[in-house]
């Protein structure tokens, strides 16, 4: 099929393929899948710059889907939401500044390849060496709860403001969604200035930073860490989206033929965390953003060598280990769900004995 | 591709070239597009949900009774 705005011709069922695979681990993870589809859309065949733009768009459709099927589990905490985004607007606005220095010194995708590859590395490595060490019984539970303690005694900015209607109003606010029971709202507005200085710099939604902060710095529960962490998605996804089609670098058509089968995936992925535990997301995430700065990292070498083949492969890997996470994940969904329905069978028929029993008794 | 379909997609590719001329249009359309269908979606994939625990539901009483 022939796609008109970024000049290249596609078959439909591949771009359904990538937007399945993408749909899936935005739900289950909470992140909006950018890093994933403009790598996907690349391998494809299309142009860099619109597989960015037309990513993003599709990052922020997956993010609204997403997000309302957490809103209906109960997993999004919109207050942590709402201060989390008004840090990341001005720091996502920043970050363009900042972008187009460096596009002028030359250094744009040196500067931002090198970040990428650190990021995704380092975050990568350190959630699932902290999985690894979990599943040998030698829990870092302590660690954790000690960064999230500090943060929320942490006290930054004034202590107290003034709201017009309620006069002095305490900065110090509860967040029961999240199991927090005080923190500073600079906490959340500073965190989300930095992820959305970051995400805006790359060129992402930012959610593969955001949700392994919000679970390990603030101790916010893992379901309700992805359904927080996709809200503040729409709002980057939106505004990359914009900026992107304002430069007419966005194909609307190949997006919303990834996007109708990724609404699918990101239904089950979301459906896969209520049967899935924590631990095992948490760890499955480390290894797809592992994976993911391995890629990127083989895409650099291959930039820095000039070699296509390189480039390839790490495209291939990408692609290919992502595809791997994603058959995991439905594949534990339809284990925990077959294994609900036998629990729930066996409870019916011990019910049914128990009922047989006291009729015998009579 | 039958001909009727053939013009229907060359007009669609048309108009589509031609939105996308006028910057600022394009990009509200583009995003606007975007949310209403994440929104349809969601409704859809939602009412296939009821629907199927509904007649998982039905099935199971039938089966008991």
């Amino acid at each position: 099929m022939y796609f008109p705005i970024a000049d290249v011709v596609i078959s439909p069922l591949l771009l359904a393929l990538l937007g399945l695979i993408v749909g899936t681990m935005t739900g289950f993870f909470g992140v909006g899948g950018g890093f994933l589809i403009t790598g996907g859309l690349l391998v494809l065949g299309v142009p860099t710059i619109y597989a960015v733009g037309t990513g993003l768009l599709m990052v922020m459709g997956t993010a609204i889907t997403s997000t309302l099927r957490h809103r209906r589990l109960g997993n999004v905490d919109m207050r942590l939401a709402i201060l989390i985004v008004c840090g990341t607007v001005p720091g996502g606005l920043i970050a363009e500044r900042v972008n187009a220095v460096l596009e002028q010194a030359g250094l744009g995708g040196l500067v931002i390849g090198l970040v990428y590859f650190v990021l995704l590395l380092g975050l990568g490595s350190w959630m699932t060496g902290s999985w690894l060490r979990r599943l040998i019984r030698k829990p870092t539970g302590a660690q954790v709860g000690g960064i999230a303690q500090r943060l929320h005694d942490l006290r930054i900015g004034p202590a107290a403001i003034w709201v017009p209607g309620k006069g002095r109003v305490s900065t110090r606010i509860p967040f029961p969604n999240s199991g927090i029971d005080e923190m500073s709202a600079f906490v959340p507005m500073a965190a989300g200035f930095v992820i959305g200085f970051i995400a805006l710099l790359l060129g992402a939604g930012g959610g593969f930073i955001l949700m392994p902060f919000l679970v390990y710095g603030l101790g916010v529960p893992t379901a309700v860490a992805i359904g927080t962490d996709l809200f503040q998605i729409i709002i980057t996804g939106t505004l990359g989206a914009f900026l992107y089609s304002l430069g007419g670098h966005v194909d609307p058509v190949i997006a919303i033929i990834m996007f109708a089968s990724a609404s699918a995936g990101t239904q089950l992925g979301a459906l896969a965390t209520r049967f899935v535990n924590a631990s095992r997301i948490l760890g499955l995430f480390g290894v797809t953003v592992l994976n993911a700065g391995i890629g990127v990292g083989l895409r650099q070498l291959a930039q820095l060598l000039d070699s296509p083949v390189l480039a390839q492969v790490g495209q291939a890997l990408l692609l290919g280990a992502s595809g791997a996470v994603a058959v995991a994940i439905l594949c534990m969904l339809a284990v925990s769900a077959g294994r609900q329905r036998r629990r729930g069978r066996r409870l019916a028929m011990l019910r049914a004995q128990r009922r047989r029993r006291i009729r015998v008794a009579q | 591709m039958p001909i009727e379909e053939y013009v229907m997609y060359l007009v669609l590719t048309d108009f589509l070239v031609a939105l996308s001329g006028n910057a600022g249009i394009w990009a509200v359309s583009v995003v606007a597009l975007m949310a209403v269908t994440a929104v349809a979606l969601f409704v859809f994939w939602d009412l296939v949900g009821r629907a199927v625990s509904l007649t998982a539901r039905v099935c199971g009483s039938i089966r008991r009774a």
